[in-house]
């Protein structure tokens, strides 16, 4: 019988169902701003964090560049030393087989004065 | 945009309790005014119903904030001591026992007046008369027992052998009273109607 008293309580409950329901939406999102400027502030140090190990690994590489360089140079006289004693090895070697075949030529000569005296 | 939102509800909200709120005093003030109303039947009851179907249909619409006291009877005639509904609540619940002829037929006066005052529906004033045309039935005028009582409808074209218009106009845009006839079908008393 009393519709429109019923409708009037109805219509009271849904506002403060509305003013609940406003308050929940804001309650959430506040939170959901300060899960996004956690997120965020995780992020920038995360960033930040990448970046000094970019640094590092920079440092490092360059580093490494250095002493791969000091390597070469080291190899390179390595090398030339290698060189030098080859060279000196041939020249020694020459000069061996030059002495042997003077010692081949003055054999023959030796013997014949041997066997003069033997007469 | 939230914020508006939220302002908009709770406005809303409290506009509702605070119009419940002036609903459910004005219930309870009639309510109040009816206590003492003493009567052999269950008018004072029915009169209740009748409050609140006219306060829930009208919503005290032309009411200040005074209520019942503040929705004006505008249908009165000049000699009628009301000028309220509160006031006309006041003088059906002191007069609720009458139980003679010009009695009954005021009540029913009153009951029309207040059904009007306060917008109420047809069947709950419908409802309220019922007890007051078992009252007329058993009444008197004279000597002549009344054998008939028949209600006139808003919209009727106007009667004079059954009816007595209060002002000009051709058809019936609100009753008064109900037409009275004896066990012959000879009319005893004519319903006041106001036409429009």
């Amino acid at each position: 019988v009393v519709k429109n008293q019923h409708l009037l309580a109805a219509l009271a409950a849904l506002g403060v169902v509305n003013v609940l329901a406003v308050g929940a939406l804001v309650v959430s999102e506040r939170g959901s701003a300060r899960g996004m400027a956690r997120l965020e502030h995780e992020l920038n140090e995360a960033r930040d964090e990448q970046r000094r190990t970019a640094a590092t690994l920079g440092a490092e590489a360059a580093e490494v560049r250095g002493q791969l360089q000091e390597a070469l140079s080291s190899v390179d006289a390595l090398r030339e030393e290698v060189a030098k004693a080859r060279s000196q090895l041939a020249r020694t070697r020459q000069a061996l087989r030059a002495v042997e075949e003077r010692l081949e030529k003055a054999a023959p000569a030796d013997a014949k004065g041997a066997g003069g005296e033997g007469r | 945009m939230t914020a508006l939102a939220a302002v908009c509800s709770a406005l809303t909200a409290a506009a509702s309790v605070a119009l419940l709120r002036r609903l459910w005093a004005a219930a309870r003030d009639g309510q109040e005014r009816l206590r003492a109303a003493r009567a052999p039947d269950d008018l004072p009851s029915r009169l209740l119903r009748l409050v609140r179907a006219g306060l829930d249909a009208g919503l005290l619409a032309d009411a200040g904030p005074g209520g019942l006291a503040d929705v004006a009877v505008r249908l009165r005639e000049p000699h009628d001591p009301y000028r309220n509904a509160g006031e006309l609540l006041d003088w059906l619940a002191g007069r609720s026992g009458a139980a003679d002829y010009d009695g009954v037929c005021g009540l029913i006066k009153g009951v029309y007046q207040l059904g009007h005052a306060l917008r109420s529906p047809d069947p709950a004033v419908r409802g309220c008369l019922e007890t007051l045309l078992a009252r007329v039935r058993v009444c008197r005028l004279g000597e002549t027992p009344v054998g008939r009582v028949e209600c006139v409808t808003a919209g009727a074209m106007l009667d004079p052998r059954t009816m007595v218009s209060l002002n000009y106009g051709a058809r019936v845009a609100q009753p008064l009273g109900v037409v009275v006839y004896d066990a012959g079908g000879r009319v005893l008393g004519k319903a006041k109607v106001l036409c429009g």
